[in-house]
């Protein structure tokens, strides 16, 4: 077995238990956690399919951004014991969706796996550039005016909050 | 890995010397002698503050959680030490070959948040909690600016690479580098290399720019003036307060890691990273008698050393600022700044062509 296998499998392991911990766990603040644990473990899958841009993208915008928030907004809520989730599991329910999603997930990557494969030498972050300003200058010009507006009513929220 | 069997050693080295130049920096700023006991002009008090740390207990706070309380530490301090691993060291050793180097740095460092957030929960501790907050809104809030900042650099340089970045910014520059990078004034200063070659003088507005930079910098890493976290006439110790020992020792660590993690980027973005200040002048071709791999980890470090200064003396000139000024520093004036700069630069490079 070679050394990239074994981090692959360890990463790949990782993601695998934060994501049932985030399940079974009865303390929210811990499933906020694994939550960081499962998203760090992706980026990490990412950077050995030489997807290094999206691995810091991963990290930058879900386990640097999104999770601090959740993880802050769950904090000022709760004291450190934490609170209880629901204590009723439904087992079965969970086993069937879980099973669905799994087969559904192997006859997509089995039938439209594109399958091209990433040159690791190129420069992904120009290539990228020169694609979003090209061929998807639509949707990215619509994203920005879609970000601008999130800002615009931010604003407003916060302004209106303090008169 | 060259890199890092320097750059772990050279950070606790550091730290060590870093406590101490701090606190005569501090005392000769304030009239004072500073410490003066413990060996010659006191240069071994830091070493017997750490064996008095090293030999305190462990407290954990009976109601904390205590699987997160003990690793948040480390978690801070292996975020901050990841962002060592893009910087380059000198000619011809360069760091891990990520090609998204600088926009990786940014990404793995902005992650100690959450070893604070764990921290300032796990202590189940009101001041520990209102530290951990205070120290996420800024930090995220300062993010903005420092990334736009960074941004200005990378459009100037057009690369993320550290390395490549520094490469440009001297007399081993694979493209031809204009004075003040204006390519219509033909002036040709590849040759003569030195501090004419480097950021701020390839693109004057760089120097507005690391201003915006440097103020990030201080409050990514809780240094005063944006100490608010720990400010200990209100919080007690913020975040670090129910911390005590070696754990606590890794929190000092941590800070002392990011501050010269960012005078290390300012150094590598604005000021040549390895590359020597001396210009070769006719016949006198000092650029060439002082660049190599030696000499290149001797100014890097050296200039490292320089803003290191800088921050210490900006931390006990300037009082504390207070949370809505803290904010408005950053959303009013910082962001909006940063981002006129990263117009200009645009405008720039397209001179520079």
């Amino acid at each position: 077995m070679m050394l990239i296998d074994i981090v692959f499998y360890t990463f790949f392991l990782l993601a695998a238990l934060a994501a049932v911990g985030i399940l079974i766990t009865k303390n929210v603040i811990h499933a906020a956690f694994y939550l960081v644990v499962c998203l760090i473990s992706l980026a990490g899958l990412y950077v050995l399919f030489d997807a290094t841009y999206l691995a810091v993208v991963q990290l930058l915008v879900y386990a640097g951004g999104v999770i601090v928030l959740l993880a802050f907004g769950i904090m000022i809520t709760n004291r450190s014991d934490g609170q209880l989730l629901s204590s009723s599991h439904l087992l079965l329910p969970g086993i069937l969706a879980f099973g669905g999603v799994l087969v559904l997930f192997t006859i997509f990557t089995v039938k439209f796996s594109p399958g091209i494969p990433v040159n690791p030498d190129s420069d992904q972050v120009q290539q990228m550039g020169i694609v979003f300003m090209t061929d998807y200058l639509l949707a990215f010009e619509l994203i920005a005016y879609l970000l601008l507006v999130v800002l615009v009513g931010a604003s407003y929220l916060a302004k209106s909050s303090q008169s | 890995m060259i890199t890092f069997l320097f750059y772990l050693p050279f950070l606790l080295l550091f730290v060590v010397i870093g406590v101490y130049g701090e606190r005569k920096i501090s005392a000769f700023i304030q009239s004072r002698y500073g410490p003066m006991e413990v060996g010659p002009k006191g240069l071994l008090q830091t070493i017997a503050d750490l064996l008095k740390m090293l030999q305190k207990e462990n407290i954990v706070p009976g109601a904390a959680d205590r699987f997160f309380f003990q690793t948040a530490p480390i978690i801070i301090f292996i975020a901050i030490f990841a962002g060592y691993a893009v910087l380059p060291l000198t000619l011809g050793v360069e760091g891990a070959g990520i090609r998204t180097g600088v926009f990786f740095l940014l990404a793995i460092v902005s992650l100690d948040v959450l070893g604070i957030l764990m921290a300032g929960w796990s202590s189940n501790n009101k001041y520990s909690l209102f530290g951990a907050m205070r120290s996420m809104a800024q930090i995220i809030s300062y993010e903005i600016p420092l990334g736009l900042s960074v941004l200005c650099v990378v459009m100037i340089a057009q690369s993320l690479d550290l390395q490549e970045i520094t490469q440009q910014q001297g007399i081993f520059s694979k493209e031809k580098v204009w004075l003040f990078g204006l390519a219509s004034l033909d002036i040709d200063v590849t040759e003569v290399g030195g501090f004419l070659s480097w950021n701020v003088f390839r693109s004057p507005f760089l120097w507005l720019v690391f201003i915006v930079f440097f103020i990030s910098g201080l409050a990514e890493s809780n240094r005063a003036p944006f100490d608010l976290p720990e400010s200990e006439s209100e919080l007690v110790g913020g975040y670090h307060t129910e911390y005590s020992g070696f754990r606590w020792g890794i929190f000092m660590l941590g800070e002392y890691g990011m501050m010269l993690l960012v005078s290390f980027l300012a150094v590598i973005l604005f000021f040549g990273g390895w590359n020597t200040p001396l210009p070769n002048i006719g016949q006198a071709k000092l650029a060439e008698w002082t660049s190599g791999p030696v000499w290149g980890a001797f100014w890097l470090v050296s200039k490292a050393m320089f803003f290191i200064f800088v921050q210490m003396w900006v931390r006990w000139t300037y009082p504390r600022l207070r949370v809505d000024q803290l904010m408005s520093v950053s959303w009013k004036y910082l962001t909006p700044a940063a981002l006129v700069l990263v117009f200009i630069c645009g405008i720039w490079r397209l001179l520079m062509v």
